[in-house]
C-alpha cells in the first residue's frame, strides 16, 4: 500500500479492487487523469476498512475511490454505504464489468455516484473519470430506465417521501433513450452544466430514497 | 280467494293436520262405533269365510277356518263380506246387496243373533253370539290404519307444498287432489274394513265420499299436468275440464246404462290415460329447459308408477274380470308415493341428483311391477300353480333383468367412466401447454369436451374448488394460475343438468390441473435457478478472467477481447431469460457508440425520434447478434476507417433498417475477401441466420453498411409471442 506524505494537501484515490492487473491498471488510470492525486489501493473490504480509519477524516478536496463490487471477503456495496454515511469527503463510485448487473444498482442506489466500466479503453474511462471530477457522473440508458422504474413504482408518497421533479423525469428519460448530455441539454434548452447537475442529483435522491424504503421495509418487519 | 287472510305456512299447516286429525278421528269413530261379534270374514268362493276368532270377543268358541252360513235367517253370500262394492256387475247386485246389508244390521243392532256355520272339516255348527255395540280399535285390520294414515300423509304433503306456494295453479291442484285422496281413502277405511254390514244409509254416504274423493283426485291430477311444469291451456279452460271431470260421480246416477265397475273405474281409467298424455306433452314442450324437465322427471316418475301400479295392481284385473291381487286398502300407498315425487319436484328438491335417483327408483320398480307381471303371466297363461311361478318368475328377474338393469347403468348414469381419460389427457394438455394463451384456450376446450356446454363465461369468483349452482344448471369453476374463473351453464348442449358425478368429475380435473401447475412451477423454477446459476458463474469467473486478459493484451488482441465480454454479457441475458425491448437495445447502443467514438475525436451523428416508439420486445438471439454485428461495424469504423464523421439512420417499419456511414477511406471495390475481413463476414452471417441482411450501398465518399431485419418474426416457441410494430 503506497502512503501518502503528511500534510500535503493533496487529493487521495483509493482503488478497491481484487484482480492485481485490473488493480494497477485503475491506480495507472488515476495517476494519469489527476495529476496532483495520491493512490493508494486495498484488495478487499479489511484492508480498504483499515486505511479508511486511519486516513478517512485527512482528506480534503476531491477525493475519489474505485469500489470493485465483488470483493473476496464481502460486497463493495457495504463499502460504499460507509463511504457515503461515514466520509463525505470521499466520493464513491462503483467499478463493474456489466452495466446491467443488477448489483450496478445496487451500488448506485447505496451512495455510488456514478459507475466505471472496468472493459472501455483507457480513454474512456478518463474522460468518464473527468466527467465525475467536473460533477457529471455517466448515466447509461440501461441505468436510466432502471432510476425511472424505481421511482415509479415507489409505495404511495409518504409526506416527506422523495421523488423526482418533472425535469428530472425529463433528463432521465432523455438519458434513457441514449442520448448524451449535451444532447440531452441541447433538446432541453438548458446547460450541458445543469443537466449534469440534474443527474448528480438524480443519484443523491436514489441513495436517499432507497435508504428511506429501507428502512420504512425493517420497520414493516418489526426489525427496527 | 284472495280476501282470505289466512296466509302464513304454519297456519295452513295447522289448518290441514286439523282437519286430518278430524277425519282420522271421525273415521276411527264411526268404524268402532259398530255391533261388533269378535269375527273377521272374507269373502271366500260363494261364502263368507271365518278368517279369524277374537280370543276375547263374543263369539270365542267358534273354530277359524270355517264358512259362516247364516246369521239368524239370513242366508249369508259371498258378496256380503265384499271389500268394495263398486266392484258389483250390475246394479241390481248392488241394490240386492245394500238390503242385505241393511237386515244383518238391524240383527246385529237387536241383540243376541243365532250363527249358523259349517266347519273346516265339514262339520255343521250353531252357536248364540251376543254383539257388542262397539268394536275395540285393536280389531280393527291393519288395512283400516294404513288408509287412514295414507290419506292423512296425502294431505299433508300437498299440503305442504301448497302452503309455500299458497298462490301458484299447482300447488293449488295438489291440495285439491290431496283433499279427494283424504275423502277417498278414509270413507273407504270405513267400509272396506267392516265385519260385516254397516248401515245402508252410511254404505251409501261413504260410498258416494269415495266416489267424489276419488273423481277430486283424478281430476286434480289431470289439471295439475295442464298447468305444470308449463301451463298449456288458459284458466277457464282449466278449470272447465277440471269440473268435467270432477262430475263423474254423477254417473253413478245412469243406473241403466253402466255398471258398478265401469262406472267407478273406467273415470279412472280415463284420468291415468289423460295423465300420462299429459306428461308426455310436457315432456315434448319442455325439453328445451333442463330445471323443467329435472323436475318433471321427479313428478312423472312418481305418479306415473303409483298410479300406474295401482291401477295395474287394481283397476286392470277388474275390468279384465280377474279378483285383485291386493286388498284395495294397500293400493292408497302407492298414492302416497305419488305425492312425495311431487313434493321432491315442486319443491326442485335436489334437482341436480335426480338422473341417479330417477334411475334407481325407476329401475327398482320396474324390476318390481315386471316381476309381478310375469308371475301374475306365468300364473294365468300358463297356469303354473303359484308356488312355481313365483320359483320361475324370481330366477328369470336375477339371471336376466339384474345385468341388463347394470348395463344399462353404466350407459346412461355412468358416463363419467368414459370422459376419466379424457380427463387425464385433456388436463395434462392444459397444464403443459406452451403459452399461457394456449394453456387457457386448452382449459377451455376440455370443458367443451367434458361437458359441452351452450355457454362458458368468464367470471370473478371466489372459490377454493368447483360448484354447482342454480340446482345443477350451472358450474362454476375457480381461476386458475393462467385462466380465470369460468361458469358453464346448460350442459349436454342444454339437455341435462350437472350430476353429483359431474361435479366430482369436476373437482378431479380442477385437482389434477392444480398439481401439475405445481410440478410445472417447480419445474420452470428449478430450471431457471440452473440457469441463474450457470450465468452468475459465466459473469462473475469468466468476465472476471476476460477481463484481467484485457489488460494483459495488447492493442490488437484487446478489441476481440472486449468483443468476447460484451458476448459473455449478452449470453448471462440471455440464459436469464430476459427480452429486451427493441429501444433500450438502440439506447444502448447509442450511449456506447457515442462514447467510444467521442473518445477517438469522431464526430457523431445519429438522430434521435422525438417520441417513443411502440414497443417491440427482442429475444435473445436477436438482441445479441444485432448488438454484435452493430458494435463490430462501429470497431472497423475505428480502426480503419480513417474518418472524422460518422451517420447512423434508424429506420423502423415492417422491417428494421440501420444504416451507419461514415467519410472515410471507404470500402474496396470488391466487397468480398481483402478488406472486409473476418469480422465482417463473421457478422454477415450472424443477421443472415436471424433473418435479416447486411449489405453496402454504394457512396461516393466513404463506407456505408446497412443491416435490416424483419420486425414481423415468427414466436420462437416456448416464449411469448413478440409484439408486432404498427
Amino acid at each position: 500500500m503506497n502512503t501518502i506524505s503528511a500534510g500535503a494537501a493533496r487529493r487521495t484515490g483509493l482503488v478497491v479492487e481484487d484482480q492485481p492487473k485490473i488493480r494497477d491498471w485503475l491506480c495507472a488510470v488515476l495517476a494519469e487523469t489527476f495529476a496532483d492525486m495520491d493512490v493508494v489501493s486495498a484488495h478487499d473490504l479489511r484492508t480498504a476498512r483499515a486505511w479508511l480509519k486511519d486516513h478517512g477524516r485527512a482528506c480534503e478536496g476531491f477525493n475519489l475511490a474505485l469500489v470493485d463490487i465483488g470483493l473476496p471477503d464481502g460486497s463493495g456495496i457495504e463499502l460504499i454505504k460507509e463511504l457515503a454515511a461515514l466520509h463525505p469527503g470521499v466520493v464513491p463510485v462503483v467499478t463493474t464489468v456489466y452495466d446491467d448487473d443488477g448489483h450496478l444498482f445496487e451500488a448506485l442506489a447505496a451512495g455510488a455516484q456514478g459507475f466505471l466500466l472496468k472493459d472501455e479503453e483507457t480513454d474512456t474511462l478518463a474522460h468518464s473519470l473527468r466527467g465525475i471530477e467536473r460533477g457529471e457522473p455517466p448515466l447509461s440508458p440501461a441505468i436510466a430506465h432502471r432510476i425511472l422504474k424505481h421511482f415509479r413504482e415507489q409505495a404511495k408518497p409518504a409526506k416527506d417521501a422523495i421523488s423526482l421533479t418533472g425535469r428530472e423525469t425529463e433528463v432521465l428519460t432523455l438519458l434513457g433513450r441514449g442520448l448524451t448530455i449535451r444532447e440531452a441539454a441541447r433538446r432541453l434548452g438548458l446547460a450541458e452544466n445543469t443537466v449534469a447537475g440534474y443527474v448528480k442529483t438524480i443519484y443523491q435522491k436514489l441513495n436517499i430514497s432507497s435508504r428511506a424504503e429501507a428502512a420504512l421495509e425493517a420497520h414493516r418487519r418489526g426489525l427496527v | 280467494m284472495s280476501t282470505w287472510a289466512i296466509r302464513t305456512p304454519g297456519t295452513l299447516m295447522a289448518l290441514a293436520l286439523a282437519l286430518c286429525l278430524i277425519s282420522g278421528g271421525g273415521a276411527t269413530w264411526a268404524a268402532i262405533h259398530q255391533p261388533w261379534i269378535g269375527l273377521r270374514l272374507a269373502p271366500d268362493a260363494d261364502a263368507v269365510r271365518i278368517v279369524e276368532v277374537a280370543a276375547a270377543g263374543p263369539s270365542r268358541g267358534l273354530d277359524p277356518g270355517g264358512r259362516l252360513l247364516a246369521v239368524d235367517d239370513v242366508a249369508l253370500m259371498a258378496e256380503d263380506a265384499i271389500e268394495e262394492p263398486d266392484t258389483f256387475e250390475t246394479y241390481t247386485q248392488h241394490g240386492r246387496f245394500l238390503e242385505r246389508q241393511g237386515r244383518l244390521h238391524r240383527l246385529l243392532q237387536h241383540g243376541a243373533v243365532r250363527l249358523e256355520m259349517r266347519t273346516a272339516s265339514g262339520q255343521a255348527q250353531a252357536m248364540v253370539v251376543r254383539p257388542v255395540p262397539r268394536r275395540p280399535p285393536a280389531s280393527l285390520p291393519m288395512v283400516f290404519w294404513v288408509q287412514i294414515f295414507s290419506g292423512a300423509a296425502g294431505l299433508l304433503i300437498a299440503a305442504w307444498v301448497w302452503a309455500l306456494k299458497p298462490r301458484d295453479d299447482a300447488a293449488r291442484l295438489l291440495a285439491l287432489s290431496g283433499l279427494g285422496l283424504i275423502l277417498s281413502a278414509h270413507a273407504a277405511a270405513i267400509y272396506s274394513t267392516r265385519e260385516l254390514a254397516l248401515d245402508p244409509a252410511l254404505f251409501n254416504a261413504l260410498s258416494v265420499l269415495n266416489h267424489v274423493g276419488a273423481m277430486l283426485f283424478g281430476a286434480a291430477m289431470v289439471g295439475l299436468f295442464l298447468c305444470y311444469p308449463k301451463r298449456l291451456v288458459s284458466r277457464r279452460t282449466l278449470l272447465g275440464i277440471f269440473l268435467v271431470l270432477a262430475a263423474a260421480p254423477l254417473l253413478d246416477l245412469a243406473k241403466g246404462v253402466l255398471t258398478p265397475v265401469t262406472a267407478f273405474y273406467a273415470p279412472i281409467a280415463i284420468d291415468m290415460v289423460l295423465i300420462l298424455g299429459l306428461i308426455g306433452a310436457q315432456w315434448w314442450i319442455n325439453a328445451r329447459d333442463p330445471r323443467a324437465m329435472a323436475a318433471l322427471r321427479w313428478l312423472g316418475l312418481s305418479v306415473a308408477l303409483g298410479a300406474g301400479a295401482f291401477t295395474l295392481a287394481i283397476a286392470a284385473p277388474l275390468l279384465l274380470g280377474f279378483e285383485t291381487a291386493v286388498s284395495q286398502g294397500y293400493a292408497f300407498t302407492f298414492f302416497v308415493l305419488i305425492y312425495v315425487g311431487l313434493a321432491l319436484g315442486l319443491r326442485h328438491y335436489r334437482l341436480f341428483e335426480l338422473n341417479t335417483w330417477a334411475f334407481r327408483i325407476f329401475f327398482f320398480m320396474g324390476a318390481a311391477l315386471s316381476f309381478l307381471a310375469l308371475d301374475a303371466a306365468l300364473i294365468w297363461a300358463l297356469h303354473l300353480g303359484q308356488g312355481s311361478a313365483l320359483g320361475l318368475a324370481l330366477a328369470f328377474v336375477i339371471f336376466l333383468y339384474l345385468p341388463l338393469r347394470e348395463w344399462l347403468w353404466r350407459r346412461t348414469v355412468g358416463r363419467r367412466e368414459v370422459a376419466e381419460q379424457d380427463l387425464v389427457d385433456g388436463v395434462t394438455e392444459a397444464a403443459l401447454a406452451a403459452t399461457t394463451a394456449e394453456r387457457v384456450e386448452k382449459w377451455e376446450g376440455l370443458m367443451r369436451r367434458l361437458f359441452d356446454p351452450l355457454e362458458i363465461e368468464r367470471v370473478e369468483a371466489k372459490l377454493d374448488r368447483p360448484d354447482v349452482g342454480l340446482e345443477g344448471l350451472e358450474l362454476t369453476f375457480p381461476a386458475t394460475s393462467d385462466s380465470p374463473a369460468l361458469r358453464l351453464r346448460y350442459p349436454w348442449g342444454g339437455r341435462a343438468l350437472f350430476s353429483p358425478a359431474h361435479l366430482a368429475l369436476a373437482r378431479q380435473a380442477y385437482t389434477l390441473l392444480g398439481r401439475l401447475e405445481v410440478g410445472r412451477d417447480a419445474f420452470v423454477h428449478g430450471a431457471m435457478a440452473e440457469r441463474k446459476r450457470i450465468a452468475r458463474d459465466l459473469h462473475d469467473d469468466v468476465g472476471a478472467r476476460l477481463l484481467t486478459g484485457l489488460h494483459e493484451a495488447g492493442p490488437e488482441t484487446r478489441p476481440l477481447l472486449r468483443a468476447v465480454l460484451a458476448d459473455v454479457r449478452a449470453i448471462v441475458g440471455g440464459l436469464t431469460g430476459e427480452r429486451r425491448p427493441l429501444a433500450l437495445v438502440l439506447a444502448d447502443l447509442r450511449f456506447e457508440t457515442c462514447r467510444r467514438l467521442d473518445a477517438v475525436e469522431i464526430a457523431i451523428d445519429w438522430p434521435v425520434p422525438e417520441i417513443e416508439v411502440a414497443d417491440i420486445l427482442l429475444d435473445y438471439d436477436h438482441y445479441k447478434n444485432l448488438s454484435s454485428a452493430f458494435r463490430e461495424v462501429i470497431s472497423n469504423l475505428i480502426r480503419h476507417a480513417g474518418a472524422t464523421r460518422a451517420e447512423v439512420m434508424i429506420h423502423q417499419g415492417r422491417d428494421l433498417a440501420i444504416e451507419i456511414a461514415d467519410n472515410g477511406r471507404g470500402l474496396a471495390p470488391a466487397p468480398e475477401g481483402g478488406r472486409i475481413g473476418h469480422g465482417l463476414r463473421n457478422i454477415t452471417e450472424r443477421i443472415e441466420a436471424i433473418g435479416g441482411a447486411l449489405v453496402f450501398p454504394p457512396r461516393e465518399v466513404g463506407a456505408c453498411v446497412r443491416i435490416t431485419l424483419p420486425l414481423a418474426l415468427p414466436p420462437v416457441p416456448g416464449m411469448p409471442e413478440i409484439m408486432q410494430a404498427s
